[in-house]
């Protein structure tokens, strides 16, 4: 005997399926009547329930099942285990997400990385940038001020240092406060913004020429700031570098290549030649510093000294006298003798005459007696305190009597320039009379339309 | 809330949603047996099923909160045993661990006349034409049982030992009524077929077990 068993996709016979569902009472009533008719009639449709009934009931014999006695309590123990263990649906949440958690935490992990590199390289380079404006800020300074050396000697030179306080003093230059480089790289941001925006756009000026420089270059000059921050001076010898950058400008380039020779001889010839010449610059220069009072107090003694010459008789200056007072008033005739003492010292100067012509034709007066030490001496009595400390500022202290009577001459050359009655030809040119304006005027006329600026330049000198 | 109300047992599970832990373990000791037959019957092994029963609870328990009566609650907790049968079975055959002689066999049946000799061979020693009675009787009808495939099974056991409708048996298989009629009746027609020869002549047929030594 063989047989094979339907499996779940083999075809079952019809009357099979309806005499299950008949005997598991799943047919509803017509159906179950109609089965049951047909039982009636139909002997082997009968036989067929009886086997398929008798097979069903043999399952009676299926063994049950014998759970151990300690099941029950054994299933309870589990669940309390697993109550004290945790819920683990979460554990199998985080197996489930363990993967795309882990990657998604070494992407990102990646990304934070990645943008630390990024924000370290650029911040590196702005820090860099940060350095370098310090450098820039000082460009003038290290880029011509590279020979420290020069820079050590200079500063040791009593003549150079008595030199560079009447630059300060008396000329138009000015150092440039060191703001940037005073404060650390952290605080130079904020730094740059205090500034006020003349101050920034010079800044911004000297990074572009310091960008602009050729590596090598700017590798030097980073070199020399880097020397001169190592430097126990650094703040005077800065001040130094800054100072000889601004005076070598003044200079003709002979005696620039000379003073940055490498022969000392040379070198410190020429130092002392440059000192020279910036202190007669200065000295002339001087004069157009003088205020009006200072003006009236050269004036009175100049009056003092040419009423001093009339008492003593002297010739040149009674026969010139004489001749003044038959074409002019007393006031004018005063003041062309007095001018008189400065052209003999024009001439002896070689220095150009301040006055023209007072007249459409040209005098012929008679050389006057140039002005002497002691009427220089008398000259110096008259100044204020802070005259003669500017004196001292351009002759030195104790000042050099050449300086000294030179700049007492230019003194008295300016007092008569003003005093004279009659506006000079050659008056100043209007580029230099605007750089005779202190700061404070310069504003205010920088900021008038281009015919008021024009009118407030040619108005008449002060009297 | 049909169910709530006329089946005890889902009231029972309800006090469990609860955290009241007299009603689960009421709730085990009334499946506890039933369970157990159902896993020897359609889990992957015989000795594994204590422990699927209690996996079955496991997942009663943990489940408890989201539990929401919407069927008998012995449709749910076979549909949940139905699962974890599955899932063993499939674990199992993964790591080759799944022994020879407790293997359910496959749907083609195919295996099932070596079984049934086997069987026979087991309970009555060399003499295949012995009066088979009491206990081995019972191994004989196990044996046939396990010699239906997995799904007609799972529904004779629902079926005839649980005493669930078509309707519940689809719902806990996710089966039509359909399917479950006909996985039914071939199950039926299959015992006959087995067993016949048994309840015809009480013996085991020579041929049969020569035929199937042979193959």
């Amino acid at each position: 005997m063989s047989f094979s068993l339907l499996n779940d996709d083999t075809p079952i016979d019809p009357d099979d399926e309806l005499l299950v569902a008949y005997v598991d009472g799943e047919l509803d009533n017509s159906s179950r009547s109609e089965v049951e008719d047909r039982l009636l009639a139909d002997d082997s449709f009968r036989t067929r329930l009886q086997e398929l009934q008798r097979g069903w009931d043999m399952l009676d014999d299926f063994p049950d099942a014998a759970p151990s006695e300690r099941l029950v309590e054994s299933t309870l123990e589990l669940v309390v285990a697993d109550l004290v263990k945790g819920n683990p649906r979460p554990k199998q949440s985080f197996e489930k997400w363990r993967l795309p958690v882990l990657v998604s935490f070494l992407c990102l992990l990646a990304a934070t990385l990645t943008l630390t590199v990024i924000y370290f390289v650029r911040d590196r380079g702005y820090r860099q940038e940060l350095a370098d404006l310090a450098i820039a800020e000082s460009l003038d300074s290290y880029f011509y001020g590279h020979d420290l050396q020069l820079m050590r000697d200079l500063s040791l030179n009593e003549s150079w240092t008595k030199m560079a306080l009447a630059m300060k003093e008396i000329g138009d230059f000015t150092l440039t406060p060191v703001t940037i480089a005073s404060v650390s790289i952290d605080q130079r941001e904020s730094a740059i913004e205090s500034l006020s925006l003349a101050r920034r756009s010079q800044l911004d000026a000297k990074w572009n020429r310091f960008v602009r420089l050729n590596p090598a270059d700017q590798a030097r000059i980073r070199q020399t700031a880097t020397a001169v921050q190592a430097d126990p001076n650094s703040k005077q010898l800065l001040e130094t570098m800054q100072l000889y950058a601004a005076w070598r400008e003044t200079l003709s380039n002979e005696l620039r290549d000379r003073i940055e020779s490498s022969d000392i001889s040379i070198r410190r010839d020429a130092i002392k030649e440059a000192i020279d010449l910036t202190q007669l610059a200065m000295s002339k220069r001087s004069g157009v510093k003088l205020s009006d009072e200072t003006i009236e107090r050269i004036g009175f003694a100049l009056r003092r000294i040419l009423q001093q010459r009339i008492a003593d008789r002297d010739d040149s200056t009674l026969r010139l006298m004489g001749r003044l007072n038959s074409v002019t008033d007393k006031e004018r005739a005063d003041w062309i003798a007095i001018g008189a003492m400065m052209v003999s010292e024009w001439g002896r100067s070689g220095g150009r005459p301040p006055i023209t012509r007072p007249f459409g034709e040209r005098p012929t007066f008679e050389r006057v007696n140039p002005l002497t030490n002691d009427e220089l001496a008398m000259i110096e009595l008259m100044l204020t305190d802070d005259d003669r400390e500017v004196l001292n500022i351009v002759a030195g202290d104790p000042r050099d009597p050449m300086i000294e009577s030179l700049t007492l001459r230019t003194w008295a050359e300016e007092t008569v320039r003003r005093k004279i009655w009659f506006r000079p030809n050659e008056s100043p040119k209007l580029s230099e009379r605007y750089e005779q304006l202190d700061d404070h005027s310069r504003e205010i006329i920088d900021l008038l339309s281009p015919n008021e600026f024009l009118e407030r330049l040619t108005r008449p000198p002060r009297r | 809330m049909r169910y709530q109300q006329s089946d005890p047992d889902v009231r029972l599970m309800l006090r469990v949603r609860d955290d009241d832990a007299g009603a689960f373990e009421e709730l085990v000791r009334r499946y506890e047996a039933r369970l157990v037959r159902l896993m020897h019957t359609i889990g992957p092994s015989h000795q594994l099923a204590e422990d699927l029963t209690q996996e079955i609870f496991l997942r009663v328990y943990r489940a408890r909160k989201t539990y929401t009566p919407g069927a008998k609650f012995s449709t749910w907790l076979f549909t949940i045993a139905g699962n974890v049968a599955r899932n063993s079975a499939r674990s199992l055959s993964r790591r080759h661990e799944v022994s020879e002689i407790d293997a359910p066999q496959g749907d083609d049946g195919s295996g099932a006349g070596q079984l049934l000799a086997q069987s026979a061979m087991d309970a009555s020693g060399l003499m295949p034409a012995r009066l088979i009675e009491g206990n081995e009787r019972a191994e004989i009808v196990r044996r046939a049982v396990e010699s239906l495939s997995e799904r007609q099974r799972v529904a004779l056991m629902l079926s005839r030992f649980e005493n669930l409708s078509y309707a519940e048996i689809a719902e806990a298989m996710q089966l039509t009524q359909k399917a479950v009629k006909s996985l039914l009746s071939r199950a039926r027609v299959n015992l006959k077929e087995i067993l016949q020869p048994y309840y015809d002549d009480g013996l085991v047929p020579d041929e049969f077990q020569r035929e199937e030594e042979i193959g």
